[in-house]
Parts: structure tokens; sequence; C-alpha cells
């Protein structure tokens, strides 16, 4: 039995170094909302670290300015390296996925309700340098 | 009315599954919490607890106040998915807080006795005398009431025996923690009782605001699995929509049970009871999950 990794003229083994190889290979996991009203187009935020507070007045740094959203309504904050909403004991609620919550760690293709509003929470790998 | 909310720290049942197929509904076994009133009360010690002891000891760090902060544990059982995460509990090495354990005497250990026993020398590193926490073990059940809330219980099918305990908050917000429990055994398939113990399952049950359940097997799963202790799917839901439950949680995943597999399971039944009327909302307990308790 021919041993084919023995064969002359084999590519597939290279003479590199594994440090090399991972060299500007750092990545990192970004996280992003996708805020969608009906007839509205989609608007992209991405999350860093620091709080992120959702409501109605212009304070917030995402403000939907609709009547049945409260004017501090939902807090997305990181920790434990990972996303997590908090309700604010707004008068309507944070709903994920249908559910009505007061805090939810928060997973790729969750689904958060505030208002008519929907946003899409969903994760990406991100190359750094 | 006062703020009473229940966090999920671990919803797997039988054993942890860590893993990324169940990083969604999460790998960590049985607990939930209920705060209310800055009073903790805590349902099964599985290894979801380590993880509310963490939380926990950051809290201390800014609110102790000398008074010893008050930890009421609930065992439903002792299996290992129950009490694995007891040992790892920060607060339980920590003098600042106080713990009451509640549960049933076992027919032949004693409840101290068993979980002293996971943590003999040969498990576990540390012995039991080592917890610094003031530990006050109950296995008298009857009539619990602590600062107001009213804890009561009842017995449960399962291999060496089970404890569902029902919770009574201000304005009769009621909630039920009954995990590990063989429902397929006290019921008929339409979801009616067809014993003693299905009766008063059925009673203690009966309106309760939130319903946390053993939904462990599928309908298919449960026909290799009869005796072992828990549930099948549509008799948890038929028996929770029949007693009048406004919201079932279905809690103990199965661990052959990834995410994907729980996705199509929740959103059938959640479409199918929901679409009632009246309505019973459907709920799938996932780790990292806070819900508010309103009646
Ligand atoms: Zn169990
Ligand atoms: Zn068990």
């Amino acid at each position: 039995m021919t041993d084919v990794n023995h064969l002359e003229g084999d590519v597939r083994t290279l003479a590199i170094s594994r440090s090399s190889v991972m060299r500007g290979m750092k990545k990192r996991r970004v996280s992003f909302l996708d805020i969608k009203r009906v007839n509205e187009q989609v608007q992209t935020y991405k999350l860093q670290e620091t709080d992120v507070i959702i409501g109605r007045t212009s304070d917030n740094p995402i403000q939907l300015s609709f009547p049945n959203i409260s004017r501090h309504h939902s807090k997305i904050s990181f920790s434990n390296d990972s996303y997590l909403i908090e309700d604010l004991e707004s008068t309507n609620g944070t709903f994920v996925n249908g559910i009505s919550i007061a805090k939810c760690v928060l997973h790729p293709n969750d689904v958060i309700e505030i208002g008519e509003t929907h946003i899409f929470y969903y994760e990406r790998e991100e190359l750094i340098s | 009315m006062k703020n009473a909310f229940i966090t999920f720290w671990g919803c797997r049942g039988s054993i942890a599954t860590p893993g990324r197929s169940t990083e969604r509904y999460g790998g960590n076994t049985s607990c939930i919490c209920l705060k209310y009133d800055n009073a903790y009360y805590i349902f099964d010690a599985g290894t979801g607890i380590r993880g509310l002891g963490v939380e926990l000891m950051d809290f201390v760090e800014d609110h102790y106040d000398g008074e010893p902060i008050e930890l009421n544990i609930f065992l439903s059982h002792t299996h290992w998915d129950h009490i694995q995460g007891l040992p790892f509990f920060q607060p339980a090495y920590d003098s600042r807080f106080k713990l009451n354990i509640y549960g049933s005497e076992n027919q032949d250990e004693m409840l101290e006795k068993t979980l002293s026993g996971q943590m003999n020398s040969v498990y576990f590193p540390v012995p039991m005398s080592q917890l610094n926490a003031d530990l006050n073990v109950h296995v008298d059940l009857h009539a619990i009431d602590i600062h107001g809330v009213k804890i009561s219980s009842t017995d449960q099918d399962h291999p060496g025996g089970s404890t569902a305990f029902k919770t009574i908050l201000d304005k009769d917000r009621t909630f039920v923690y009954a995990t590990d429990n063989e429902l397929d055994l006290q019921f008929n398939s339409d979801g009616t009782p067809k014993n003693k113990m299905g009766q008063r399952y059925f009673n203690f049950i009966s309106a309760v605001d939130y319903l946390i359940a053993d939904g462990q097997y599928t309908d298919e799963e449960y026909l290799d699995k009869v005796g072992w202790g828990h549930t099948s799917l549509s008799l948890i839901h038929k028996v929770a929509y029949a007693a009048g439950v406004k919201n079932l949680v279905i809690y103990h995943h199965d661990p052959m049970h990834t995410d994907s597999i729980l996705e199509d399971l929740s959103h059938k039944y959640m479409q199918q009871y929901e679409s009632l009327t009246p309505a019973m909302q459907v709920i799938w307990a996932r780790e990292g999950l806070t819900i508010p308790l309103r009646s």
C-alpha cells in the first residue's frame, strides 16, 4: 500500500510555523442590533462594552421616539462576555422572543420587541490587528 | 405590589451539557431563584447554582450591612443534577450568608447526610465543616412561612421520590416548581388524573400563575423511558391547560435535546396553546432568563 503522505511533490504539507499561520488571525466576536420598524429601513447598531439605553427621549443612545416607549425603556449591558438586556420597569415591557422579560442574556437570532419596534440581535467574528 | 423575579440558572436535566449545541438553552443543571422583597428562594442546587453564587458574592460586597443575607434553598430531591452545584456555591463558605436548606427526608438517608456525603474527601477536597455560612437543614416541610411567603409541598412520582413546591406571594401570586415527576403514570392521555397522586398534583397546580414543570421527553422518547421518572411533553401541556395554569414553563431539558430540537419543540407547543381560548402562555426555560412574576 502506498502512503500518500510521503509522495514526492505533495503540496499539502507546508514548512511553516504555527505562529506565522496564527499571526494576523486574532478574532473577536462583535455584536449588532438590527432595528426594524414597519415600513422603515433597518438601522444597524454595533454594540460596544458600554451600557446602551433604549428609550423615547433624546438622551438615549438608541432613541425610539414613539408613544408606547418609556423614556428609558431597556438597557443592554456587557457582562461575563455576554450581552444582557434588562427592562427598566417600562410601562409596556420588554419582550425577547415574545416573552416579557425582566432580564435576559442575549443569543444570536433573539428578537427583542419594544413597543412596535423589532430589534434583531446577532454576532459576527471580526479580525483585529 | 412588590417586584418578584424568577431567574433560571440551570434548566438541564440529568447531567450538565456544555457545548455549542446547547449554549442557547444552557447546559447547567436545575437551579432557579425567586427574588422577592430582598429575600432569595432558590429551588434546587444543580450546577446552575454556581453562577447564582457568583452574582450573590458581587451583591454582598456592595450591600452587606452586618445582617446576614438569607438564602432559602428548596431541594426537590437529592439526585446529582439537583445538588451537585452546592459545594461550588460560594455563599455557603461565607459567614455573611445564612442558608436554610429545605428538603424532604429521603427514605433511607438523612438529607444532611446526603449533602455532606457529596463533600466526602473521596469526591470533593473541602469538607462540609468548612462551610462558614450559618447553615440550617429543615426536613419538616409542613406549612412553611418565610416573612409572609407561604410554601407548601406535595410528593411526586420519581425513583426515590421527589417534592414539588408551591410558593404564594402577596396578592395571591403563585408559582409551582415541580420537576422530576412522571405524570404519565398519574394521568390519562387526555390530561385527567387516573390515581390519587395525580388528583393531588392536579389540585396543587390548579390556576397557578406559573408552573415550572418537567418536560424532559418527547412523546416518542417517553415510550422507551417508562418508569424513569420524567414526563412527556404533550401530557404536561394537557394537564397544565386542564388545571387552568396561566403560564407553563418547560424545564429539565433532556441532555440529548440540542438548541435546534428545543427550538422546534417550543414553537410547536407555543403555537398550539397560545392560540386557544383562554390561551396558556408556554415558555421554554433557558439559562440567563429572568421573568417578572405577575398574576
Ligand atoms: Zn433531575
Ligand atoms: Zn431525579
